[in-house]
């Protein structure tokens, strides 16, 4: 799944490791750009928005 | 008895810990031990209580009714130096001062307490409570230490890209109010560490220092939670607690260049902490270090060869990240 910042300004946990995401991953998300997460930790919820994944038209 | 011809080097002792199978139960030495990788057996502070003063009678001698000792109601300390190994044995000393079961990362949550515990009690988990042995390898002309019911009350983590391959080494302290049994003839089983698992800074990835991109020489991070100990029974203390804080503490040598210039003024003038990125090693599953909000506590100017900042920070909790993660699982 795709996750984005809520707010720029918060202070997102390095939870990078927990999510299924690298370190790098890590610092994209926090400037605001969308990465791919294997989960989303309970400490980041209220942090971040889960893009829909948008399914294919055959 | 004759004279002995025996001799013994200094490296013919092991030290080795394992679980408590109930805190400061010496159950645990008959199970399966896991050696450290220490520099040498050093002498733990036995501290046993002793009074040698001389008291009023007859002349100025220290009188053989005056002499007292106490060896029950004391605290033991072993202080370890050696080589990190990313296995079982270590990652206990790490997870037995955060208090975390053995499949966690080694994390300082938010609003971080420790455990308090009671000697005789079922532990709280697989690691809050050590045996560690002093073995040496010929228990008929030799004598080992065990010391059961250990905390770890300090553990740090250093390396320096400069020496011996940037391997990580440690050091911890560990406490125990229980009585130690300092003529044991056991011979436990223990399982060596090994040299395929040392954690190197030539692996690690993704370093900053309060939110700058830095180039590393050294470092050193310090987890320290003082045990407490108090009630009283025939084997020792009863109940063992931490203290008022657990701190969590990072010297680093960086590079001084454009990235980290900064530094001495920010220290200068910092209201508040650091809120990204304070402290951060990508190492995984050998040690990695996270921390996300810290405040400089020192950057100092350093000389050699080329130009360093001794830096000096404090992790803060803010309520939300942890203190401090150590990454210790794949």
């Amino acid at each position: 799944m795709k996750i984005a910042i809520i707010d720029k300004g918060s202070s997102l946990p390095n939870c990078w490791k927990e999510c299924g995401a690298s370190f790098e991953d890590w610092e994209e998300l926090k400037a605001g750009k969308e990465v791919s997460v294997k989960k989303v930790s309970d400490s980041i919820k209220n942090l971040v928005k889960v893009k829909d994944n948008k399914k294919e038209s055959k | 008895m004759a004279v002995s011809a025996k001799v013994f080097s200094p490296k013919e002792w092991k030290v080795a810990i394992v679980s408590d199978a109930t805190n400061a139960g010496d159950t645990g030495i008959g199970s399966t031990m896991l050696q450290l990788d220490v520099d040498s057996v050093g002498m733990p502070s036995l501290n046993p209580n002793q009074v040698v003063d001389v008291r009023s009678g007859a002349g100025r001698t220290f009188k053989d009714e005056d002499f007292f000792q106490d060896n029950v109601l004391r605290v033991s300390e072993i202080s370890l130096s050696g080589t990190l190994h990313s296995d079982a044995g270590h990652k206990q000393l790490l997870q037995n001062i955060t208090n975390n079961t053995s499949a966690q990362n080694g994390i300082v949550d938010e609003n971080h307490t420790g455990t308090d515990q009671r000697y005789g009690a079922n532990v709280t988990n697989n690691c809050s409570s050590l045996t560690l042995v002093m073995q040496p390898s010929d228990v008929t002309n030799q004598q080992g230490l065990e010391f059961f019911g250990c905390v770890v009350t300090s553990f740090a983590i250093s390396a320096d890209a400069g020496e011996e391959g940037g391997r990580y080494k440690f050091s911890a302290t560990l406490q125990t109010g229980k009585k130690p049994d300092l003529a044991s003839t056991a011979t436990p089983t223990i399982t060596a560490y090994a040299n395929t698992n040392i954690p190197k800074l030539s692996t690690a990835t993704g370093i900053r220092t309060m939110g700058k991109e830095v180039v590393l020489g050294s470092f050193t991070t310090t987890i320290e939670h003082p045990a407490v100990f108090s009630g009283v029974t025939t084997s020792g203390y009863e109940v063992v607690g931490r203290g008022a804080e657990i701190a969590v503490t990072t010297e680093a040598q960086v590079k001084y260049d454009a990235n980290t210039k900064t530094m001495i003024n920010d220290y200068d003038v910092q209201t508040g902490a650091n809120t990204s990125n304070s402290f951060v090693i990508v190492n995984d599953n050998a040690f990695g270090i996270n921390v996300d909000n810290a405040v400089y506590t020192n950057v100092a100017l350093s000389e050699g060869d080329m130009m360093m900042l001794d830096v000096g920070i404090k992790s803060v909790d803010n309520g939300t990240n942890p203190l401090i993660t150590v990454d210790v699982t794949s």
